[in-house]
């Protein structure tokens, strides 16, 4: 089984599926998409990030993040397990019950590591909890298959309808996920598609499409949400060492 | 100098400054907007000066009493009033700081004619910003309901009627010094009708007028009597800072007008919005309170017609002031605590929450019958007291929590020598360190609670009260001023502040001397004497890598458990001065920075002289787990034993306010921390990035409020200092 290293956690998350709940993010991503806002979240090995502008501190530095106060220095990808998730999820219960809210787990690609999301999420239904998944839907048929009695919503992401204009966007083409999205249709999951909107790469002609397919699928305009494109993520591009692949967004 | 003595000079050193700040604020200022002062309505300033000397020198001989009431008498007499033509009440008059000044200066005359004066000065020289104790007359709640359903004219006969069964001189006294400054209450109204009726406001001239003779019919009435009362009492001296559970108060003028068609709701949220701006108006840098909701006699949530104006007015104005206390508890119904946690999601913060369930518990606790319990309101910031049944007094003394850990590591005194607690060897281990701790805090609120008991035994004599003590019907009826016992209930109170500086302490001397073994204690000690010099990489691992309250961690919020459990059990059972018990309450206001300026380095990382923990609230910048953390670590107290109140400040992200189910998602949020416990809770609403860009651009954010610690203000009047601070404490919340 597949376990990835976890980046940090999101407590009171609102975005990430109803009411007040925890996210916990995976290390891992088979995508590379070029708007990625979590650059950090695509290789599955552990990463240092250091932020100049946010150290404070240089002449001491011990490179020791747990001596770092001011964020400047930052490791990506920590292991933590499955007891350590529940337990942290556990937290916020009651939190969840008033806003009727719950886990999500999101990435980097949770179905990457569907094995392990399999087990985890055995671990969150047997607490009670209400769970989300936001995923690419990058990923066998069969992930799917066996999340799907244990996600209460799913909320995929659908970036491009063009397997073309997918594969120049993504890294990869979208034939899986376009099967996956049938898949969740067919079985009637509860989901919430998020289609992300980039201002002279994926809107316009590109927006239209992906409604058109989704609604040709069977898939109800309420149940898809635009999200506006944010390029806020360029200095972890920077800190990561990574290009920065972000396209510009017009002011 | 003997302890006793060294005691009672501190005290009045400490009331001296009180008094400093109890009246350096609004008192002597016009109102904003303008005063509108009728310059031929009285006599000048100068001449009522003269008055006064001539009342206090006729009146030195006998009690205190009687020249204070011949004061507020000569005041309400002759003063200069003022009207504005815009407005649809009158509450400013000219020289209204005047009786409270006299008093202020009487405290100073008495503080320097202690021998042992020369311990006076600041605070903070007199107890090393250890504590500091004070006749706290900043915090009361008027009986409103005696006051609404007698007007000035019926408090006089009350006491009248009362006089005639008085048995002592002292009773007698008493009653005929609150019947004389009610009777000279009605005759302010009258000759302030004049004024009004001058400016062109013959509704309020009639209203005047009305009150001056009976008691208010009607809510124009009613909330005149209620602005005159307010600016009565603080003219004696004595801060209003509640102004009533309004929607019960005021409900059934407000009935009467519409059924009678005298008001429409739209003229009557008018007269309300008027009212709000006089209370706006005047100034008080920390604000006016009013309260809503709560349970009623029955345990029936109240939600009224006044209740939906009010927030409505409340969401409409975009002010700070005045601030609503909203109680609220399991029976409340979703739809009433969604429209009160709308204003917070359009960014209206200026709204503390109170728990109906774990308030109920704490006034039992504290023998306060059934039938009051369903009374009580926020006084101040969020200081619980009994409408009408207690005067509140919540800041008899102020304790710094962070101060004997200094005296831990220095056998008893602080590092500059200041004496905290008894002599001791320093501790081995964590274990021993917090024992001592203890130890040295319990010696610490010894100190401040003989000091307080020390200024309230001379209450009466100071700083006696006819006018505010004549609204009370307990007061009546024992024939007592409430210096003396004469409410109800008589309780003070007595705030402790730092309890995250303490807790990370305690977890940091664990971290870093038992388990990491980074250094001895003894070495720790000589460490935060020299305020971490050289030793910064230490200090970074104290901040980042020790546990920190506020994170739902139990390593850190365990001994903050133990302290609180100490302190409150110290204090609640500790006999004040005036015929009740002291409280204990867990806030610190902005005191924050007060009491860390003059706290050495502590073994959380903190340094010299930056300001402690605020309120309950994580460290700033430690607080990395964000709100839902924080409420579970103070959910773990026993809150219904913070008796002087016990307040969660949290920072929300903005885009909660701002997502589709905003409302709805901070109302799940306060009802989850109140069903796990919580007393009362506050919020600030915003991101980082918006203060950071406010902090850029002012001109583009003049509406933008944030609650500081118990009162709003505007985010441009705030100093440089004070914006940083705010950042850090966002920042750290929404950096994963």
């Amino acid at each position: 089984m597949k376990t990835p290293l976890m980046l940090d956690t999101t407590r009171m998350a609102v975005h990430d599926g109803p009411g007040l709940r925890t996210t916990f993010f995976v290390k891992g991503c088979p995508l590379k998409c070029r708007w990625c806002h979590n650059p950090e979240s695509i290789s599955s090995k552990p990463q240092w990030a250091r932020f100049p502008d946010k150290c404070q501190h240089r002449e001491i530095c011990t490179m020791d993040e747990a001596a770092c106060p001011t964020g400047a220095l930052k490791l990506y990808g920590k292991p933590m397990s499955i007891p350590d998730i529940v337990a942290k999820a556990r937290e916020d219960k009651a939190f969840y019950k008033q806003s009727g809210g719950g886990v999500t787990l999101s990435g980097g690609e949770p179905l990457f590591f569907w094995e392990w999301a399999e087990e985890l999420f055995k671990a969150f239904k047997a607490e009670g909890l209400h769970t989300c998944i936001d995923t690419s839907l990058y990923a066998p048929p069969v992930a799917v298959e066996r999340m799907l009695p244990l996600v209460d919503m799913w909320l995929p992401d659908f970036k491009a309808e063009n397997a073309d204009r997918h594969k120049t966007h993504t890294g990869v083409p979208n034939g899986l996920i376009k099967d996956n999205l049938k898949l969740l249709v067919k079985a009637g999951a509860k989901l919430e598609v998020r289609m992300l909107v980039v201002p002279g790469c994926t809107d316009g002609q590109d927006a239209a499409d992906r409604h058109r397919y989704l609604r040709s699928i069977g898939i109800r305009d309420e149940d898809v949400a635009e999200l506006e494109y944010m390029d806020l993520a360029r200095s972890k591009y920077a800190a990561l060492g990574m290009p920065d692949t972000m396209p510009p967004k017009p002011r | 100098m003997k302890r006793r003595e060294f005691l009672k000079a501190a005290a009045f050193a400490a009331m001296w400054t009180a008094g400093q700040r109890c009246f350096g604020w609004s008192l002597t200022t016009e109102p904003l907007g303008g005063a509108g002062l009728d310059e031929g309505s009285g006599l000048a300033r100068a001449e009522l000066e003269k008055m006064f000397d001539a009342i206090a020198a006729a009146h030195a001989k006998e009690p205190f009493i009687v020249t204070r009431t011949r004061w507020l008498a000569a005041l309400f007499d002759h003063v200069r009033l003022a009207a504005n033509a815009d407005d649809a009440f009158v509450h400013w008059f000219a020289d209204c700081d005047l009786p409270g000044r006299r008093c202020w200066l009487r405290l100073k005359a008495f503080s320097e004619s202690a021998p042992e004066r020369k311990l006076c000065g600041k605070w903070t020289t007199a107890t090393n910003g250890a504590w500091r104790a004070r006749l706290d007359t900043s915090h009361t709640c008027p009986d409103w309901e005696s006051i609404l359903a007698l007007g000035p004219k019926g408090l006089a006969d009350r006491a009248r009627k009362r006089r005639e069964t008085a048995k002592t001189d002292d009773e007698r006294l008493f009653l005929d010094c609150v019947t004389e400054v009610y009777d000279a209450l009605s005759r302010l109204c009258v000759r302030w009708a004049a004024v009004a009726e001058k400016r062109g406001m013959p509704a309020c001239a009639e209203s005047l007028r009305a009150i001056a003779e009976r008691p208010p019919r009607t809510l124009r009435e009613a909330l005149q009597l209620s602005l005159v009362y307010d600016r009565g009492q603080e003219a004696e001296g004595e801060c209003v800072r509640s102004q009533g559970l309004f929607d019960r108060l005021y409900v059934t003028f407000y009935r009467n007008d519409l059924a009678a068609g005298r008001e429409t709701r739209a003229s009557a949220k008018a007269l309300i919005a008027d009212y709000f701006t006089r209370l706006y108006a005047q100034g008080h840098p920390n604000g006016k309170n009013i309260g809503f909701g709560g349970y009623d006699a029955e345990g029936v949530p109240v939600w009224n017609e006044l209740t939906e104006l009010a927030f409505e007015l409340h969401d409409e104005l975009n002010r700070p002031n005045p601030k609503l206390t909203y109680r609220f508890g399991k029976k409340t119904p979703r739809e009433q605590l969604e429209k009160v946690t709308r204003c917070l999601a359009n960014g209206r913060t200026s709204i503390v929450f109170a728990n109906e369930e774990v308030l109920g518990e704490m006034f039992r606790r504290r023998g306060k019958s059934a039938e009051d319990i369903v009374q009580y309101v926020l006084v101040g910031c969020y200081e619980p007291g009994i409408q009408g049944r207690e005067i509140v007094a919540s800041m008899a003394a102020e304790v710094n929590l962070a101060k004997p850990l200094e005296a831990v590591f220095n056998s008893g005194k602080d590092f500059a020598g200041f004496p905290v607690g008894p002599a001791c060897a320093l501790p081995e281990n964590a274990e021993a360190f917090e024992r001592e701790y203890l130890r040295q805090l319990d010696a610490m609120i010894t100190s401040a609670v003989e000091t307080a008991r020390l200024c309230e035994r001379s209450w009466y004599d100071l700083n006696p009260a006819p006018f505010m003590s004549g609204g009370y019907r307990d007061c009546i009826e024992k024939a007592k001023d409430s210096s003396q016992g004469g409410c109800r209930y008589n309780q003070s109170g007595i705030m402790c502040g730092g309890i995250g500086t303490v807790a990370d302490s305690l977890a940091a001397v664990r971290a870093l001397v038992d388990e990491k073994k980074l250094v001895t204690m003894a070495e720790l000690g000589e460490i935060l004497r020299a305020d971490w010099k050289d030793r910064e990489e230490l200090r970074l691992r104290a901040v980042r890598a020790a546990p920190k309250w506020g994170n739902n961690d139990d390593r850190a919020d365990l001994p903050a458990k133990r302290v609180y459990d100490a302190v409150a059990a110290r204090i609640n059972a500790e006999p004040n001065g005036h015929g009740g018990t002291f409280q204990a309450g867990f806030w610190s206001i902005d005191l924050d920075k007060p009491f860390g300026d003059c706290t050495a380095a502590t073994p959380d990382g903190r340094k010299a002289k930056t300001p402690i923990s605020r309120n309950n609230s994580a460290t700033a910048g430690c607080g990395k787990e964000g709100p839902t953390a924080l409420l579970l670590s103070n959910a773990k107290l026993d809150l219904a034993e913070s008796a002087d109140g016990h307040i969660a400040d949290v920072i929300l992200p903005a885009s909660l306010a701002k997502a589709s189910f905003g409302a709805a998602g901070i109302a799940a949020f306060l009802r989850s921390y109140f069903e796990m416990g919580g007393q009362s809770i506050h919020l600030n609403c915003f991101d980082p990035s918006t203060l950071r860009d406010a902090m850029a651009h002012p001109e583009n954010y003049p509406d933008l409020q944030v609650r500081v610690c118990g009162w709003n203000v505007r985010w441009n009047a705030l100093s440089r200092r004070e914006q940083l601070h705010f950042l850090a404490t966002a920042e750290a919340q929404s950096s994963h």
